[in-house]
């Protein structure tokens, strides 16, 4: 009774043992994509804009980073996913900012041509 | 027996009092999930209807489930004594999931809404586009018929010119051919007189050879008569 009872305890050691390890190694394939992420978006226009959201991702990157060092496999999972959000939240600020953009160009340009439609319009006749 | 129902009794009171003081000092989750609740219904109210948007309410929905069932599954024994640290970390972890989506979700409309006015814009930039070319067409026509006026002007006075020019030859060449008539009229008058003359001269010279060999004849008898 007593081996069964210990079988029983190393098992469910083990098992959980084994899913810690599993959020781990999930938590440690996810470092090198959203580094590369990271330093994809850095290095584009998006990064002009969500500059606060890059040194944030950065951080929380390096939160990874040290859960993984403490085997912290569920923390570690987290903060990656966090991560994962943070640079999709920089990414689609750069597009929003990258879309104000454009809809102010398109304006000034339809301003423009209203001007010039205004004065064509007054100069006609003449 | 009366003493055993007070010992449990204060006992009770003393798990109950410990675990209000413990869960003084903790986060308050429910009410947290029931901010982001509302944060999340709220905003899904006002987001409008942009794909991306609505997906990232979905999610943020998700992680909002996410963090009441790991406030359920986390709870204590009955309630008392808070919620297991792991559970707590997994619902905080969560409620930030659930504020970052709205965030995106935020972000997502704003972008939407900026290219839904980008796409307005542009219609109206076409529609304006098209009508400056039109008016700047119509306006290089004005300009060119204009010139082509101009032209015409000029050439109308050129015109008006030439014809003043062509009356007072017309008149010249008209006095011209009256003195020209005038002097064939002469010339002929002149011809007939010529020919009087010519005639008269003729018969002069007829009537002074006659004489001449009236005369000559006698001569040529003489001469024996003064031998």
């Amino acid at each position: 009774m007593k081996r069964l009872i210990a079988g029983l305890f190393c098992l469910l050691v083990f098992t959980a043992g084994s899913g810690f390890a599993d959020e781990l190694k999930d938590a440690s394939d996810r470092l090198q994509p959203l580094t590369e992420r990271i330093a994809k978006i850095s290095a584009g226009k998006a990064a002009d804009y969500s500059k606060s959201q890059l040194a944030t991702a950065q951080e929380t990157l390096g939160a990874v980073k040290a859960a993984i060092a403490a085997k912290n496999g569920p923390l570690a999972l987290q903060k990656a996913e966090l991560v994962d959000l943070q640079l999709t939240i920089a990414e689609a600020k750069g597009a929003e900012m990258e879309a104000a953009e454009q809809l102010v160009l398109r304006r000034a340009e339809l301003k423009k041509l209203e001007a010039q439609f205004d004065q064509l319009l007054q100069t006609g006749g003449k | 027996m009366t003493r055993m129902y007070l010992f449990v009794l204060i006992m009770v009171s003393v798990i109950c009092s410990g675990s209000l003081a413990f869960a003084a000092d903790k986060i308050d989750y429910p009410a947290k999930i029931a901010a982001a609740k509302t944060g999340i219904e709220e905003l899904a109210a006002k987001v409008g209807n942009y794909p991306q948007a609505l997906t990232e309410i979905d999610k943020a929905r998700a992680s909002l489930k996410k963090a009441e069932q790991g406030y359920d599954k986390g709870r204590q024994w009955m309630g008392l004594g808070g919620l297991k640290p792991e559970a707590e970390q997994e619902i905080a972890h969560n409620l930030q999931m659930v504020d970052m989506a709205l965030v995106l979700t935020g972000s997502r409309a704003a972008t939407g809404r900026a290219g839904e006015e980008t796409a307005a814009v542009d219609k109206q930039l076409t529609l304006m586009k098209a009508r400056v070319k039109q008016l700047e067409e119509r306006k290089q026509s004005e300009d060119k018929l204009r010139q082509d006026l101009q032209k015409c002007e000029t050439a109308s006075k050129e015109l008006t010119t030439i014809k003043a020019d062509q009356a007072k030859l017309s008149a010249q060449l008209e006095q011209v051919a009256a003195e020209k008539k005038k002097l064939e009229t002469q010339n002929l008058v002149l011809a007939d007189e010529k020919a009087a003359l010519a005639a008269q001269i003729e018969a002069l010279k007829k009537a002074s050879t006659a004489p001449a060999a009236a005369a000559q004849t006698p001569q040529t008898t003489t001469p024996p008569a003064a031998k």
